[in-house]
């Protein structure tokens, strides 16, 4: 049994140091500072109440993040529990390259498109898909992680992970589009 | 390899996620196709573009203060009294239900967790139908079935909206004996959270008696923090909010016995 203060300075060496991947996951998740915080102090807690149930040499990041995959499951996920229906019918799989190319080679859509988009615009997009497909996204694209970790981590089949996030795409780059059209930085294609 | 089959595998090619073999195909397949290819480097740019700018710069400095700090009172010698307190709990909860524990506030908190008398307001062994049965391994409950039961057994209405602000969740607490459900509220950044239980018939000091909108209900007020408990039948109702400016007399005022 380890003295209180050899698992503090275990702890603090080995989970905390994720702190701030948890915070800024959190923040995408919860879409509030003040949620955020108490979701990762609520992760942190937890994780050191179970510190001895973790396996010394797995992976201390993707443990702390199904800890706090589940907390915020059971407490801070939208009331509503209703599925959550997304119709992506008329979106084909290359829209935004679609949309993009058809606005002509010559001036370069691509990165005309990137360098303009806010960031705040690209942070409005991931904070709005829905909370599903939110998760994965971030698990994947913020955080690097693999399908199979996310598997284990959001309890999903990697069937699941990948279809969510194949959706989500598809979605965060429809938003962004809709952003840019709207803000003026492309002027949509004649139909 | 043709066309369908390299877009089939983009995102897992993109992500790292494919095969040896599959990857080498798509490898070959790109290096002859033009329009493949442009359709890879964009995806890839997509990634990493929402990647970089999904990414706030984050201040977690004064968060890990606040967490190890935590770390050492949820570790008391005796036993799982404070670990099972500080469960699921938020700083302001914790800060908030020790002043209402201990009612001491001119002793350092080190202080009061040397001492065990405490004074707390909910009965012991007094709240029926244990409603934690029903969730597995959490004390964290559906609103449907914490309205349900404080209908029920406290015969209190609680609406999902109150003075502005909407529930955000809630849950059953069993703190060595002392039971009782709590709910939070939240309305922009200021939350208040309510807890319910039966009353243990316990006048706590350094609290100010008051009435509103014909509620009578008694009032401590410390720091930026304030806490409301207020009797209704043989139940008692507890408010708590960080923010002073909080109007707490109104918020539990539109809180109302069936």
């Amino acid at each position: 049994m380890d003295s209180g203060n050899n698992k503090k300075g275990k702890f603090e060496a080995q989970a905390l140091i994720h702190l701030d991947a948890l915070h800024r996951t959190a923040l995408r998740m919860t879409r509030n500072e003040n949620e955020a915080e108490d979701l990762v102090q609520e992760t942190f807690l937890k994780a050191y109440r179970f510190w001895d149930k973790f396996e010394e040499g797995s992976n201390c990041r993707a443990w702390l993040f199904k800890i706090m995959t589940n907390i915020f499951i059971n407490n801070y996920r939208a009331k509503s529990r209703t599925p959550q229906v997304v119709d992506l019918q008329d979106v084909d799989d290359d829209f935004l390259f679609g949309q993009l190319s058809a606005l002509g080679p010559a001036e370069n859509p691509e990165q005309h498109f990137f360098a303009k988009v806010f960031d705040d615009d690209v942070k409005r997009a991931v904070e709005e898909l829905p909370e599903d497909f939110r998760l994965v996204v971030v698990l994947s694209f913020l955080e690097g992680f693999s399908y199979q970790e996310i598997a284990e981590i959001a309890g999903l089949q990697i069937g699941t992970v990948k279809s969510r996030l194949h959706r989500g795409r598809k979605l965060l780059q429809k938003a962004l589009w809709d952003y840019a059209v709207k803000n003026g930085f492309i002027k949509e294609a004649a139909k | 390899m043709t066309c369908q089959e390299a877009l089939r595998l983009l995102y897992e090619v993109i992500d790292k996620e494919a095969n040896q073999i599959d990857s080498e195909k798509v490898r070959e397949h790109l290096e002859n196709c033009r329009d493949c290819m442009k359709r890879y480097e964009f995806e890839a740019m997509f990634k990493t573009f929402v990647t970089e700018k999904a990414i706030s710069p984050t201040k977690t400095e004064q968060l890990k203060f606040k967490i190890l700090a935590h770390l050492e009172e949820g570790e008391p010698e005796s036993g799982g009294f404070f670990t099972n307190f500080f469960k699921n709990k938020n700083l302001i909860f914790a800060a908030a239900a020790i002043l209402v524990l201990f009612l001491v506030s001119a002793l350092s908190i080190s202080q009061l967790y040397r001492h065990r008398t405490y004074v707390y307001p909910f009965e012991k062994h007094h709240l029926e139908g244990n409603p934690i049965s029903i969730m597995e391994n959490s004390n964290s409950l559906p609103l449907p079935q914490i309205r349900d039961y404080l209908a029920s057994n406290l015969h209190l209405a609680l609406s999902d909206s109150i003075a502005g602000y909407q529930m955000l969740h809630g849950g059953y607490d069993d703190i060595i004996g002392h039971k009782y459900v709590h709910l939070r509220y939240r309305n922009g950044s200021a939350r208040v959270s309510l807890f319910f239980g039966r009353s243990a018939d316990t006048v706590l000091p350094n609290f100010q008696k008051a009435v509103f909108a014909g509620t009578e209900y008694y009032r401590h007020v410390c720091g930026d923090c304030q806490i409301i408990y207020w009797k209704h039948g043989d139940s008692i109702a507890m408010a708590i909010s960080e923010d002073k400016t909080v109007d707490l007399p109104a918020f539990i005022a539109s809180v109302r016995p069936i």
